[in-house]
C-alpha cells in the first residue's frame, strides 16, 4: 500500500506525556467513571517495554481520511486503552497495527508503524499478525475441541493452505500453557477434547485469547472483546487482561469506559481521527488538560 | 491430598481466589441453576412447508471443522419468519452424526429469521459438533407465520478475505441498515463459490446494527475460499 500523504508535522511528544494537567481535583462529571470500581494494580515500572509505537500515522479509506497524524507507544507491561466515539478512528486504528486495514479496498496509509523497531510494512504478513495477534468482538471458536482450538494456532500449514494437526507432546505442553495464561486450564484441562462449542461465551472468548496467546504474540490486541459478553464474564476477562500485560503489550478498544479505567494503565481519547489526548488512566479520566476529553469522560457526547 | 486440602485451605484464609477459580465456581453455580430448570424442548417440525423449497444442502468442510449449508427458495408471494430448519448430517456410511433437533441451541441454529417473498436464501450452520465426519446432510423445513408490514432492507457489502495466523480466514464486510428499524442478534451468511460449487461458509453475529448505520462484520470461514467468488446475506431479525 503506498502512501498517500506525506509525513505529517504535527508531533506528539510521547516521552513528556505532553497532555499531563497538575494535579487537582476531578472535574465534574469524571468522578462517576473513576469512582465506579477501583482500578487494578499499576504495573512495575521496571517491567514495561516498548514493543510497537505508532508514529505520525495517518489512515484513510478512498478520500476519507479517519485516523490523522496519531502517535502512540504500546508497551509491554502495560494496557493501552483507544477510546473514543463511533467514528473517532479508534477501531481504525488498531487494525492497522497487524495490517488488517490494507484488505478494504481503497485503504491508504502514511506514517510509521514499528514492532521492536521494524517498520511492520517490511514484515511478512502471515508472521506480522502472529505477533501482533488479535481477539475480535464477537468469539469466534472453530467447531471442534477445546484442544484442537488453541493446537490451531500452532499447526504446521501444507503448500495448498491446509492445517495439519499433530499432537505431540511439545504441542500439548504448548495448548496447556495457553489455556493457563488464558485463566481457562483450571476449568477444561480434565477434558480437553469436548468440543469448544459447549462452553459459554465468556469461556469461548477466553479460548479464543488462549489460541492468540499459542502463537506467542508480542503484542495483543483486542477490539471490543467483552461487548457481547454479560458482566460476570466482562469481569473475568478483565481481570484477565490485566494479567497479561506481564508478559505482552495489551492493546484494546472499548466504548465502555469503565472499562477503560478498571484495565488500562494508559488511555488514549480520540475524536474524529484525531488522538486528542494521551496519558495515564488516572490523569485521562480525573485531570483531563483537554475539555473535548471532559465532555466525552462526562458523558457530554458519544 | 492433604497438600491440596492445605493450599485450598490457605486460599479460604487469605479470601484470595483468582479469576479460573471464580470462573469455575460461576460454572457449578450455573449448572446447579440449569439443572432446576424445567426440561427445554428442542426443535420439532410437525408440517413441512409448501411453501419454501431446499434447492441445495451439502456439508463444507475444512482445517476448522464442517459447516451445514442449505439453499432455499421462498416460492410464495408472503415473507415468511421465523421459519424452522431441522438438519441431519451423516457420516459417509449413512450413520447420523449430528441433528439441530437437541435443545438449548440458539434461535438462528434451528430457525431463518426471514425469507423475502420469491427469493433465495443460503443458510449456513458452522457450529457442527468435532464428533464423527459429515459427508452429507439432510434439511427439512417447517411452517412458518407470515411476516407482516414493511421489511427492513438490509445490505451486506464490501466483504473480501482476510486471514492471520490464529483466526484462520474470516469474510469481512460492511452491513448497511437502510431502514428505521434496529436489528438485534443479526446473522449474516457469508459463502464462497468456485463456479456452481460452494467452497467455504461461515456467519457473523451482530449484536445490533442502528438504523441507517453501517456496521463492520467478520465472519470465520469453514473451506477454503482462496480465489473464490464472496456472497454475504443478512435476513433482517427484527421487523419492527
Amino acid at each position: 500500500m503506498e502512501p498517500l500523504m506525506p509525513p505529517p508535522v504535527r508531533r506528539i511528544e510521547l516521552d513528556r506525556e505532553p497532555h499531563v494537567a497538575p494535579a487537582g481535583p476531578a472535574v465534574n462529571g469524571a468522578a462517576p467513571v473513576a469512582a465506579s470500581r477501583a482500578r487494578r494494580a499499576p504495573p512495575a515500572a521496571a517491567g514495561v517495554r516498548e514493543r510497537m509505537r505508532a508514529e505520525g500515522v495517518w489512515l484513510a479509506y478512498g478520500d476519507n481520511w479517519v485516523v490523522r497524524d496519531v502517535s502512540l507507544p504500546m508497551r509491554q507491561g502495560e494496557v493501552l486503552a483507544l477510546i473514543g466515539a463511533s467514528g473517532s478512528g479508534k477501531t481504525t486504528l488498531l487494525r492497522s497495527l497487524n495490517r488488517l486495514t490494507e484488505i478494504t479496498a481503497g485503504a491508504a496509509r502514511s506514517g510509521r508503524i514499528t514492532l521492536d523497531g521494524e517498520e511492520i510494512h517490511e514484515l511478512e504478513v502471515t508472521e506480522l499478525r502472529r505477533r501482533v495477534s488479535m481477539v475480535f468482538q464477537q468469539p469466534n471458536p472453530f467447531p471442534m475441541s477445546i484442544f484442537d482450538n488453541v493446537a490451531y494456532a500452532l499447526a504446521e500449514r501444507s503448500e495448498r493452505g491446509a492445517r495439519r494437526r499433530r499432537r505431540t507432546p511439545e504441542i500439548e505442553a504448548a495448548v496447556a500453557d495457553a489455556l493457563r495464561r488464558a485463566g481457562l486450564f483450571e476449568e477444561v484441562g480434565e477434558d480437553l477434547d469436548r468440543p469448544a462449542l459447549k462452553l459459554s461465551g465468556g469461556q469461548q472468548q477466553r479460548l479464543c485469547i488462549a489460541r492468540a496467546l499459542a502463537a506467542e504474540p508480542e503484542v495483543l490486541l483486542l477490539d471490543e472483546p467483552c461487548s457481547a459478553l454479560d458482566p460476570i464474564s466482562t469481569a473475568i476477562i478483565e481481570e484477565l487482561i490485566v494479567e497479561l500485560r506481564e508478559s505482552v503489550a495489551v492493546v484494546i478498544v472499548t466504548h465502555n469506559l469503565q472499562q477503560a479505567f478498571r484495565v488500562a494503565d494508559h488511555v488514549a481519547f480520540m475524536h474524529l481521527g484525531e488522538l486528542v489526548e494521551y496519558g495515564s488512566s488516572e490523569q485521562v479520566f480525573d485531570r483531563p488538560a483537554v475539555q473535548r476529553t471532559r465532555d466525552y469522560i462526562s458523558g457530554a457526547f458519544g | 491430598m492433604r497438600l491440596a486440602a492445605l493450599a485450598l485451605a490457605a486460599v479460604a484464609l487469605t479470601g484470595c481466589e483468582t479469576s479460573a477459580q471464580k470462573s469455575a465456581k460461576l460454572e457449578r453455580e450455573a449448572k446447579a441453576h440449569l439443572a432446576a430448570q424445567p426440561v427445554q424442548k428442542g426443535l420439532q417440525i410437525t408440517r413441512r412447508s409448501t411453501l419454501v423449497k431446499v434447492l441445495r444442502a451439502q456439508i463444507v468442510r475444512g482445517s476448522e471443522g464442517s459447516a451445514a449449508v442449505v439453499t432455499l427458495l421462498n416460492t410464495s408471494a408472503t415473507a415468511l419468519r421465523e421459519v424452522p430448519i431441522e438438519l441431519t448430517a451423516r457420516d459417509a456410511h449413512g450413520a447420523t452424526v449430528y441433528t439441530n433437533t437437541a435443545p438449548g441451541l440458539a434461535r438462528s441454529l434451528t430457525s431463518i429469521a426471514l425469507l423475502a417473498p420469491h427469493s433465495e436464501l443460503t443458510w449456513v450452520d458452522d457450529q457442527i459438533p468435532p464428533a464423527g465426519a459429515p459427508a452429507s446432510v439432510l434439511a427439512r423445513v417447517g411452517q412458518a407465520p407470515a411476516a407482516g408490514g414493511p421489511i427492513p432492507a438490509l445490505l451486506a457489502q464490501g466483504t473480501h478475505l482476510f486471514e492471520d495466523p490464529t483466526n484462520g480466514v474470516g469474510a469481512e464486510g460492511t452491513l448497511v441498515n437502510r431502514s428505521g428499524v434496529e436489528q438485534r442478534e443479526l446473522i449474516i451468511y457469508v459463502i464462497a463459490t468456485r463456479g456452481a460449487s460452494i467452497v467455504a461458509a461461515g456467519r457473523a453475529v451482530l449484536p445490533g446494527a442502528a438504523p441507517g448505520a453501517s456496521t463492520r462484520f467478520q465472519a470465520f470461514l469453514i473451506g477454503d475460499p482462496h480465489g473464490a467468488r464472496l456472497r454475504a446475506a443478512a435476513p433482517p431479525s427484527t421487523l419492527r
